[in-house]
């Protein structure tokens, strides 16, 4: 796919947005849940923190007791990072008793921030991060409580590890699911780009299609969005047609139109005297020359890749058959062909120029017979075998000609530069136009001896 | 014999009429389809010359019109497009010859001697009745081997009759056919122009067919 096609640029824009997206939408809802859930952890600690106040109590000595039960095991799993300590606050001027904590703490502690780092909050507890001798990351809940013969330091602290473990393993779901839904997002846009903008790949290759002369319109239904594109290229590929034929037609016209003032040109020199004369005719063939030429070359350039040329043979054949009879009375025509509804893939016009030219070389050297017969034929060699092929021969029973004078006819005219109009055989143009269809041309001698021109034409068996 | 001339290049036009002339024929002519057609539908002529590319009707058309009136006389058109599909069309309306621009003017007077042989059913240039003999590609006669002086008359008289051996042609037939269409014709002079060719020849071959016309033969045939 070309970096510059419509197909690459919206699917380009259409993955980076999905792209942005989806990893925007990731961090949003892992900021969420991460928030939701270090609410929910505090909430937890907090809700610790009550029950060890509730299960702990003090003498009026200042000792502390109490068992608080917090269902929880990791509390009594030193190391765990589940601690709970209460710690007796110094009362004004007396003695400090023993501190209560959990079997998970042992005997170390944790280093709390001092109170201007961290105050207590409009409820009294403060919440702060922490760690304890085992290196685990803490959450801490702490607060102070008057417990009637004196006070005391709460402390409850949670490891932060199974907070991130639970924030780590949501966003790995997170992610996988959002990434199979971006790669699923992505296949289904580059689906429905290529779906959507196939009209467009079958106008380009209609165009091509009619560049290559297989094809004279758009056809096709196309989308409401390019049906009027496709119109308007039609429109312009009629106008388009309508002024080459109008300038071909106009140089055929002007060509033509000269044939008259030579012809007057060609006969009015017969009365001047010898030198002028001559000059005259000179000038006169020359510009007869010139504008065979330049019908020649317009023929041949109209005639140029109408691949889809059909022309049913018999009827031409026939037509000219009854033509040459009717030029040649003294002569016997006769016309062969099998299977009579054989086409040959070439224009009407190009194929009775070809038959045309043959059959008057033919009628030309006749004694008194002439034959015309068409075949299937097998494709020649190095040619397309997808398509028909029929052998045409023309064949007279005149003197024919031996074998250096057929190298010589076909020599004569290869090039349409180097032929002279109105001279030889007449096979200069037949060669050009066979040549324009892939034909194939070559001269033989006829069963009766004379003369077997005999042609290989693409053709599409009915 | 009396050939129609439809081409409205008035110089070629001149040059085909001098050129027939020259020859022995009658020359009418016209400059567009619609003259041609008129002259070609009312003048009886022994063969037509026409141009394809004509101003206000063409040439097709003509000849199309002309086939359709019953004119059957031989037409050989003159083109200046050499396809052979704009040929076969040609041939196709109703012509029997053609010949594509340029041409050369014998080209044309060969054709349109070929063309009226072909319509008297005769196969060579030459045509013979007892001791005479018509050279129609030179324009002479000969008695015996030995040239007759005709005059452009006389020629033509003698001719007319031989394209037409062993019928009865009527004299108003041969003043069409040995006249343009601006002579004032005189069927009396007929008479004239016969008895001198039947003393040039020398051979009674040209006989008087009472109320009807003459006919020419050959002895053997006569009966």
């Amino acid at each position: 796919m070309r970096a510059s096609s419509l197909t690459a640029r919206v699917l380009v824009i259409a993955t980076v947005w999905a792209v942005i997206a989806l990893v925007v939408i990731a961090l949003v809802i892992q900021a969420l849940y991460r928030t939701g859930s270090e609410r929910a952890f505090r909430d937890l600690l907090r809700a610790q923190l009550n029950s060890v106040i509730n299960a702990v109590s003090m003498d009026p000595e200042g000792r502390l007791s109490g068992d608080p039960e917090l269902g929880d095991l990791a509390f009594a799993r030193p190391g765990s990072g589940w601690i709970w300590i209460v710690d007796p606050l110094p009362a004004v001027g007396g003695k400090t008793a023993a501190r209560l904590a959990s079997v998970s703490i042992g005997n170390d502690d944790i280093a709390s921030p001092s109170l201007a780092a961290v105050p207590f909050d409009s409820r009294y507890i403060r919440a702060y991060s922490a760690s304890d001798a085992s290196g685990n990351a803490l959450e801490v809940v702490e607060t102070e409580v008057d417990l009637v013969n004196g006070a005391a330091r709460f402390r409850v602290a949670g490891n932060r590890e199974v907070l991130e473990d639970d924030v780590a393993a949501f966003s790995g779901r997170l992610f996988l699911a959002l990434a199979l839904f971006g790669i699923g997002s992505v296949v289904i846009n580059a689906l429905a780009i290529l779906y959507g903008l196939k009209p467009l790949d079958d106008v380009s290759r209609a165009l091509g299609r009619i560049r290559a002369g297989e094809a004279d319109a758009l056809t096709g239904a196309f989308p409401r969005e390019i049906a009027p594109l496709a119109g308007e290229v039609n429109a312009l590929i009629e106008m388009n047609r309508r002024v080459v034929d109008r300038a071909r037609m106009q140089v055929g016209n002007l060509a033509h139109s000269l044939k008259t003032p030579i012809a007057v040109l060609l006969n009015e020199s017969k009365d001047m005297t010898e030198a002028h004369g001559k000059l005259v005719r000179i000038q006169a063939d020359t510009m007869q020359a010139q504008v065979q030429t330049y019908l020649d070359r317009a023929r041949i350039a109209a005639q140029r890749g109408s691949v889809l040329a059909r022309t049913e043979a018999r009827p031409s054949i026939e037509r000219l058959v009854r033509v040459m009879r009717k030029l040649n009375p003294e002569l016997e025509f006769v016309a062969d062909i099998a299977p009579g509804n054989a086409i040959v893939s070439m224009e009407q016009q190009d194929f009775e120029e070809i038959l045309g030219n043959l059959v008057e070389n033919a009628a030309k050297f006749a004694r008194g017979r002439v034959e015309v017969r068409l075949r299937p034929a097998p494709a020649p060699d190095g040619a397309a075998a997808d398509r028909g092929w029929i052998s045409l021969s023309i064949d007279d029973d005149g003197p024919g000609l031996t074998e250096p004078q057929m190298a010589e006819a076909m020599k004569r005219g290869r090039r349409l530069d180097e032929s002279k109009p109105g001279t030889g055989l007449g096979l200069s143009i037949v060669s050009e136009i066979s040549a324009e269809y892939h034909g194939r041309i070559r001269l033989d001698r006829s069963a009766s001896g004379g003369l077997s021109a005999q042609l290989l034409l693409p053709s599409l068996l009915s | 014999m009396r050939i129609l001339v439809v081409e409205d290049d008035k110089d070629l036009n001149r040059q085909l009429c001098e050129a027939l002339v020259e020859q022995g024929y009658v020359v009418d002519r016209a400059f567009d389809g619609e003259e041609g057609h008129f002259l070609g539908d009312t003048e009886p002529y022994d063969a037509a010359i026409l141009d394809i590319g004509l101003p206000e009707m063409d040439g097709i058309t003509v000849l199309e019109k002309w086939r359709a009136e019953g004119r059957l006389m031989p037409v050989l058109i003159l083109t200046a497009r050499d396809r052979w599909s704009d040929k076969v069309s040609g041939i196709d309306a109703g012509a029997d010859d053609y010949v594509t621009k340029p041409f050369h003017v014998e080209e044309v007077l060969a054709r349109i001697r070929a063309l009226i042989r072909r319509a008297s059913g005769l196969a060579s240039s030459e045509i013979a009745c007892g001791p005479v003999r018509l050279d129609t590609k030179a324009s002479k006669a000969s008695v015996n081997g030995t040239t007759l002086k005709l005059t452009s008359h006389e020629f033509r008289l003698l001719s007319y009759l031989m394209h037409h051996l062993g019928e009865v042609v009527s004299r108003t037939e041969l003043v069409e056919h040995m006249y343009d269409q601006d002579f004032d014709r005189d069927s009396n002079t007929i008479e004239v122009f016969v008895g001198r060719l039947r003393k040039k020849i020398g051979v009674d071959l040209i006989e008087t067919v009472r109320g009807l016309g003459y006919r020419m033969q050959a002895p053997d045939n006569a009966g």
